[in-house]
């Protein structure tokens, strides 16, 4: 774990591995890892969000709990992001294949799964009222 | 297109920019909450964060070239902080 972050750091490791790939490739991969930077920091400004304007919910704590949620998964995102684009320029500077990877498919089930239990608590909310 | 030497170059530049307005959107969230919170150092924690990253970002996009991870991991380290920032002031 701790050689993994090291290696994030080391400027030159990177470099000295394999053969410098087309920088067009290189800074595609930037963007990619800026992409996946701003998905952290949307999920993030929904938890910041979440905690300030959301109004009291029924269900005690739930509010924080989203809140928490949110800016968790925006922090796991952002450092993810690090580790694949290390990975992937490994990858182009020894020719392999680019790394695949679950993480796209296990957030976006996070996501979906999330948006439909907070639709579902306002549908059982809505129907308490009546 | 892809042939101009300047056009990938252009397009990270463009995509550090949006990258650095949508940390300052977050920051602006987080620096409101600290303030309705009566948390001046946590204001001031969110706003720094946000000008530490404008000043690496615009320094690595200044001249094209590709550069090493280092400023990259400084960006996901100031997105965490602002995970931090967003727990301490949920929790608090």
């Amino acid at each position: 774990m701790l050689g993994v972050i090291r290696r994030w750091f080391d400027t030159d490791e990177v470099r000295e591995t394999g053969t410098t790939p087309d920088y067009r490739f290189s800074l595609a991969n930037e963007r990619t890892f800026l992409a996946w930077i701003r998905t952290g920091l949307a999920l993030v400004a929904g938890g910041l969000a979440a905690a300030q304007f959301l109004p009291p919910m029924p269900i005690a704590h739930l509010r924080e709990g989203i809140a928490i949620a949110l800016l968790l998964l925006g922090g796991a995102v952002a450092v993810r992001a690090v580790d694949h684009w290390a990975r992937t320029e490994r990858a182009m500077r020894l020719g392999r294949d680019l790394p695949a990877s679950r993480f796209p498919a296990v957030l976006a089930i996070l996501v979906g799964v999330g948006a439909l239990v907070l639709v579902a608590a306002v549908v059982v909310q809505a129907f308490d009222g009546a | 297109m892809e042939r101009e030497p300047g056009v990938p170059f252009e397009r990270t530049q463009l995509a550090w920019r949006r990258t650095l307005l949508a940390m300052g959107a977050v920051a602006v969230l987080g620096a409101r909450m600290a303030a309705v919170d009566g948390l001046p150092l946590v204001v001031a924690a969110a706003v720094a964060v946000w000008v530490a990253a404008f000043v690496l970002g615009r320094r690595r996009i200044r001249t094209p070239g590709v550069r090493g991870p280092r400023t990259l991991v400084l960006l996901a380290l100031a997105t965490v902080a602002y995970t931090g920032i967003g727990l301490l002031l949920v929790l608090d």
